[in-house]
């Protein structure tokens, strides 16, 4: 049998399969005892062992045997599962985990952790025979006495690829039904008016829902970092345990494909540098296990996903010494940055306040990254600390990549757009009082402004205008506020990500196509504010 | 030539006795994932001949077998089982269930005994 066309669809299949699996596993880890969830554990891997069988995947077959006899033995035997046996199940997870990615084509088989993994499971399946203190004896009861415990669900797979031609395909009916509207506007036709206009009804939704099929459950990802969070426990010799909740919220599926490593790093930071050692918080009052809470919830327009501790949180103190010891700033910089700014530090590439490089983290390489992925998605990262008390770092997210609201604005000659999310304000000025200064008072706060033809560097024409339009951002408190020369409007639109050439040039985030066929390249504030303040303090020394 | 209905939770597994089954020269008329579907489809599609899977979530193959066989005494039915679970295959053979076929599947066993069954 030529397993190649079938390869596919048994990695879809077994991925599937593993993710069910690794939410039954972290059940399980609250709730020991839960026999029906164990019992799908069992299904879960009896059905892969039978697939990579079919698709002659001799060790991934095997492990499942292996798997699926220990199983056997603690459902026949001696429930509730030792925390050793979950152990065993969440390695034996993982493991099934990168054989299929080896069979996907996307990783190099290692060996070594193999034997160790099936001699430890062939161990377990002995000492749960002799603790056995279950009276029931007989076949495996293959049955489930109540339904599963989580449905398999009603879906149907697609490929990324196909959905995104989806979604690319909608993006184009709504630029055409845009030219509709406006030919139709010059004829003179109610009955071609009402069509255009149930043809807008319709590809509204039409539109709504195929982004709507881009969202996944956070869940999907969270189910996986209860292992993380253990392992790294007990590397460190800590004790800690992580919360999970709000599974259900939906993220764009490509924000969250990228979002594991960013979550697994700040896990790490959490257990890492975060939480004490149980002695450590003996002595503090505080219970010796830490506890880290991820979890996921909807804020307005934006989804929020949030890595807590209650460990010893950040110490501002300390980061503005190595800050300054490393060279990133002089002493007199860093003491004049407030406690925030300080914290803003600790996204500097380089910057680690671990004394020693260590395997676990304190490469100081991490949150740089952090921050640059989840920008890169559009997101933005947020730290609160409290000394002592712990550490939140909060990741806004747009819950769509793909459609946008945005306030479209004329720089000079070119046409430029601008998430509405980050614009709080849009106000009208005279050129005239800019000469002067460049700071604007609104609501008794100064708002520093920024001339987006200079930092575009669209040259010494744009802005001859008397008139001009500040948008004052959301970005912090103060603004900043960006002079443009016209308000064009403010319309929905259909992101397309832009080449890779392109996205180097920091400050743009996107592109779309106007009704017109016009391109129009999307700004990403908070890159260009980054920038021109990175320009300023190194032009000046002025912090 | 035959129509078939195919029952597994795995689509994967599905596919596979799909391929072997239309090589053969069968229809595969519909495919269900669970015991309930089964006994629906079943029901529905009347097909000459189904292959149940043992192992499923909320109504097992065997459960599924016995309500089939309630409701038509002359069905057609294969039990698909992994090694390790003859036990049940061979119960399931004492309730009216024609043959029993393991997986990982092996095309010619699957061919046959669908002819076997299908000539009788």
């Amino acid at each position: 049998m030529d397993s190649n066309p079938h390869r596919e669809l048994f990695v879809q299949e077994a991925q599937e399969i593993l993710q069910g699996l690794s939410h039954c596993l972290s059940v399980l880890e609250q709730t020991p005892e839960d026999e029906p969830t164990l019992r799908e554990v069992y299904r879960a891997v009896h059905t892969l062992k039978s697939m990579a069988a079919t698709m002659d995947l001799r060790r991934t077959a095997d492990l499942c045997h292996s798997l699926e006899s220990l199983l056997d033995r603690v459902l026949k035997e001696s429930l509730p599962l030792t925390p050793g046996q979950l152990d065993i199940l969440f390695r034996s997870a993982d493991q099934l985990e990168r054989l299929t990615r080896v069979a996907d084509g996307n990783e190099e088989w290692d060996d070594t952790k193999q034997s160790l993994l099936e001699e430890a499971l062939h161990a377990a399946g002995i000492e749960a025979v002799t603790r056995g203190s279950r009276s029931d004896a007989g076949a495996p009861r293959l049955e489930s006495r109540a339904t599963a415990v989580r449905a398999r669900p009603t879906a149907i797979r697609m490929s990324v690829r196909r959905l995104d031609n989806l979604i690319n395909l909608t993006g184009e009916l709504l630029i055409i039904r845009s030219r509709l509207r406006t030919l139709g506007a010059a004829l003179n036709a109610p009955a071609l008016k009402e069509t255009i206009d149930q043809l807008h009804r319709v590809s509204d939704s039409l539109q709504r829902e195929v982004l709507q099929a881009r969202m996944l459950p956070v869940g999907s990802v969270f189910d996986r970092f209860s292992a993380v969070v253990r392992d790294l426990a007990r590397q460190c010799g800590k004790q800690v345990r992580l919360v999970v909740s709000g599974h259900e919220i939906e993220l764009d599926r490509t924000i969250l494909d990228d979002i594991s490593e960013p979550l697994i790093h700040l896990l790490r930071n959490a257990v890492f540098y975060g939480i004490e050692s149980p002695a450590a918080r003996a002595q503090l009052g505080k219970p010796e296990t830490g506890t880290i809470t991820l979890s996921g919830r909807r804020e307005a327009d934006r989804v929020v996903l949030e890595v807590d501790d209650d460990g010893k949180g950040i110490d501002v103190d300390e980061v503005r010494s190595v800050a300054v010891g490393r060279g990133f700033v002089s002493a007199d910089q860093a003491q004049a940055l407030s406690p925030q700014e300080v914290i803003g530090l600790l996204f500097l590439p380089g910057l680690s306040t671990a004394s020693a490089v260590t395997e676990v983290a304190g490469r100081g390489v991490g949150l740089n990254i952090v921050r640059t992925r989840v920008e890169a998605l559009r997101g933005s990262i947020e730290v609160k600390t409290t000394p002592g008390r712990g550490a939140r770092f909060l990741l806004r997210f747009p819950p769509t990549l793909a459609i946008l609201e945005a306030l479209l604005v004329r720089v000079g000659e070119e046409l430029f757009a601008i998430p509405m999310v980050d614009i709080a304000e849009v106000i009208e000025i005279d050129r005239a009082d800019l000469e002067t200064t460049n700071i604007l008072f609104r609501r008794d706060r100064a708002v520093p402004l920024v001339d987006l033809a200079q930092v575009l560097e669209l040259g010494a024409d744009a802005g001859r205008h008397r008139r001009a339009f500040v948008l004052i951002s959301s970005l912090t408190p103060r603004g900043p506020g960006f002079v443009v020369d016209q308000v064009a409007g403010q319309q929905e639109i259909v992101i397309k990500p832009i080449d890779r050439v392109l996205n180097r040039i920091g400050g743009i985030s996107g592109a779309t196509i106007l009704g017109d066929g016009r391109v129009v390249l999307i700004l990403d504030l908070q890159a260009l504010v980054r920038e021109e303040r990175i320009e300023r303090v190194a032009r000046t020394g002025d912090v | 030539m035959a129509t078939v209905l195919v029952i597994d939770d795995a689509a994967f597994m599905r596919l596979m006795l799909k391929d072997i089954l239309v090589e053969a020269g069968h229809r595969v008329i519909g495919e269900g994932e669970n015991g309930n579907e089964a006994v629906e489809l079943y029901a529905k599609l009347k097909p000459d001949l189904v292959t149940l899977d043992v192992v499923m979530p909320n109504k097992t193959g065997l459960t599924a077998a016995e309500e089939i066989l309630a409701l038509d005494s002359r069905a057609r039915i294969i039990m698909v089982s992994s090694v390790g679970q003859e036990e049940i295959a061979r119960h399931a053979l004492k309730i009216g269930v024609k043959a029993y076929l393991l997986k990982p599947f092996q095309p010619n066993e699957v061919k046959a005994r669908v002819a076997e069954i299908l000539s009788v």
